[in-house]
């Protein structure tokens, strides 16, 4: 279940929201457990600790702490959890994207709509039950999260998984590996690395981002690794 | 009637020069049955054809022509392609085995094949056999695999099929007269053919395509002047409704009327005072204009993104480029009949020196494209999602070709 949290005064809009979500479970595998906030204040309130949502809906018309001073002071506390705006001005859009907003969904709310947003965040939100596969490395047998995989290189015979967890050596194919992880999400820059595109900060003419590294992408493999990464960020994947 | 051995083996030579330009194009069920079939269809056909080398110069031509004619239906049973492409693909096979076949003169000529040459017509034929291959190889690592590459056949001009048939079949027909007065070994001769049925494929593979490209910038310039044209009027309309919607606004406050009354009419023409303001000129013309003309038909617009990232794009280039796909997007999306359907989404999203932008609308016809940027939003799968969508895909991908 992904936990979401609905910022929004107006009942009547908070219960659209929520039909809208249960449209979404109905025609997609996801499923939420949905939490409703009448105002900022309570919604923070609510939080002690870590944010608990990964899906946030904010309206940013409401009295009080209106949405916008409610997602900056969001921001401070988690800079990953998933923002989208709900408003009936267009222009919002680009205030949205100084708090780091996803998307921003007009009102009134259409079902239609809210599937094409979601269908996007969907593949930004990480999956709690997601699946593990096994590395064998120093004589054991290791489990590793898929998306903790940052990205997959080759050293000698040995394959490094570079992960959010330290590095992880075992000795195999990259073929091999990306066989056995088989996630769209996976893409190679060059013949002997493989990136994870949840992790792609930066990308130039010829290099990769991630976090503090830089990786070059090899000029055959420019053009389907941009065309990977566009349907990515597009939501394609 | 007896098997002539160098007739088949002309069938062959045409029947593997066409496949030099047809090979990459789409087959039919079948193709290895189907093609080994015919090939030895024609080889029979080719060998037992009833026209002579030793008849007459109109009949000896004839015979060349209709045996290509057949090879050109043998070709149609094994590939699906359009008929002109079929021609031309055909045409330019014919044109580099007769290449070929004066190469292997000219080898003959100078004693590079003095075996073959001192004997008879058969040896002759095995003489050719030897060297067509890498004649044939050559041709296709070369301007095989550029035509196919560039899809110069199928984008090129029929005038340039009709013009490099005629060279090629000017070109038989001289050989054949020179041959048939006797002038069979003539290097002069041989060197005419080859620079004929050269100047036969450039004008048809690479002239023609260079002249589609022309046409195609020049279509796309002229879309360019009428988008620059556009934007003016729209930056002036906008600038106009944003004042009288100000002065509106002003007079209303002044009105003796009731709070509630002035209420309401500022919320009914508060759409008329929503400029969008996303950090980029061309796109806050944009995304205004469009929202107002979405707005009046019920179709929801929304862009989520930062227009600041197209800064380093001439402002005019942003106007097309999202023109073209919002102008496309609001096409596919007024066809629909579930009102509720009609939302068009832009996102716009960087990633260092990457900005990705997706419009996404909902559609309802079926969409092919090879292409990144799909093509016509006439010919999509029903009911389904489609993102970035446009007949003039080509216009948008000249436009981010420039900042590659």
């Amino acid at each position: 279940m992904i936990p979401v949290a609905i910022v929004e005064d107006s009942a009547e809009e908070r219960a659209r929201i929520r039909a809208c979500l249960s449209y979404v479970e109905s025609t997609t595998d996801a499923a939420f457990d949905v939490h409703e906030f009448p105002s900022g204040l309570e919604f923070l309130g609510s939080i002690d600790g870590p944010v608990p949502f990964d899906l946030v809906f904010m309206d940013i018309d409401m009295p009080g702490m209106n949405g916008m001073e409610t997602a900056r002071a969001l921001r401070t506390a988690d800079s990953a959890v998933l923002l989208i705006f709900v408003t009936n001005m267009a222009q919002y859009a680009i205030s949205g994207y100084e708090v780091d907003a996803l998307d921003f969904i007009l009102k009134p709310i259409n079902k239609y709509s809210f599937a094409i947003k979601m269908k996007r965040a969907l593949t930004r939100i990480p999956q709690k039950n997601e699946d593990y596969f096994t590395v064998r490395t120093d004589g054991e047998t290791r489990s590793v999260r898929i998306s903790s995989i940052r990205w997959i290189d080759v050293s000698g015979h040995y394959v490094v998984y570079h992960t959010t967890d330290g590095d992880i050596t075992e000795y195999t194919t990259l073929k091999e590996a990306f066989t056995r992880i088989n996630r769209s999400s996976f893409t190679f820059i060059n013949r002997s690395c493989l990136v994870n595109m949840r992790y792609v900060d930066a990308v130039s003419k010829e290099t990769v981002t991630m976090g503090n590294t830089k990786l070059d992408i090899s000029r055959p493999q420019k053009k389907a690794f941009l065309t990977a990464m566009s349907d990515y960020l597009g939501g394609k994947v | 009637m007896t098997f002539n051995f160098a007739k088949a083996a002309f069938m062959i030579e045409i029947l593997v020069a066409e496949l030099i330009f047809l090979f990459p194009a789409e087959k039919r069920p079948l193709f290895p049955l189907r093609y080994a079939g015919l090939f030895l269809l024609c080889i029979v056909i080719g060998g037992f054809f009833p026209i002579e080398y030793t008849d007459g110069l109109l009949a000896q031509f004839l015979m060349f022509f209709l045996m290509f004619l057949i090879t050109v239906g043998a070709m149609a049973l094994c590939f699906s392609v359009s008929f002109s492409v079929l021609i031309s693909c055909c045409v330019a096979g014919y044109a580099v085995e007769h290449i070929a076949f004066h190469i292997v003169k000219i080898a003959q000529h100078y004693g590079f094949l003095q075996n073959a040459s001192a004997g008879s017509i058969q040896a002759r034929t095995l003489a050719e056999f030897a060297l067509f291959p890498l004649i044939y190889l050559l041709f296709f690592l070369t301007i095989g695999l550029y035509t196919w590459k560039n899809q110069s056949i199928k984008k090129t001009d029929r005038r340039f099929h009709y013009l490099s048939f005629a060279i090629v079949f000017i070109c038989i027909g001289l050989t054949r007269i020179a041959t048939y007065f006797g002038d069979d070994g003539s290097v002069t001769v041989s060197l005419y053919a080859i620079t004929a049925c050269l100047m036969a494929l450039v004008v048809q593979l690479v002239l023609s395509k260079a002249v589609s490209l022309k046409k195609e910038n020049d279509t796309i310039r002229l879309l360019w002047q009428e988008d620059r044209r556009q934007f003016a009027l729209s930056k002036a309309t906008i600038d106009t409704i944003n004042i009288k919607y100000h002065d509106l606004k002003h007079k209303l406050s002044n009105m003796n009327l009731p709070k509630e009354e002035v209420d309401s009419i500022k919320d009914a023409v508060r759409v008329y005072g929503s400029r969008i303001r996303t950090g980029n000129e061309a796109l806050d013309v944009l995304l205004t204009e469009n929202s107002l003309r979405c707005g009046e038909q019920g179709i929801t617009l929304t862009y989520t993104g930062n227009g600041a990232d197209f800064s380093f794009m001439n402002v005019m280039d942003v106007y097309s480029l999202f023109g073209n796909a919002v102008s496309n997007a609001v096409e596919a999306v007024q066809k629909l009949s579930d009102p509720e359907k009609k939302v068009i989404d832009i996102l716009s999203e960087r990633r260092g020196e990457m900005i990705n932008v997706t419009v996404t609308n909902f559609f309802q016809a079926r969409c092919r494209s090879r292409t990144a940027f799909p093509s016509r939003p006439k010919q999509r799968s029903r009911d389904s999602m489609a993102s970035a969508c446009g007949p003039c895909s080509s216009s948008r991908k000249s436009t981010v070709d420039i900042y590659r």
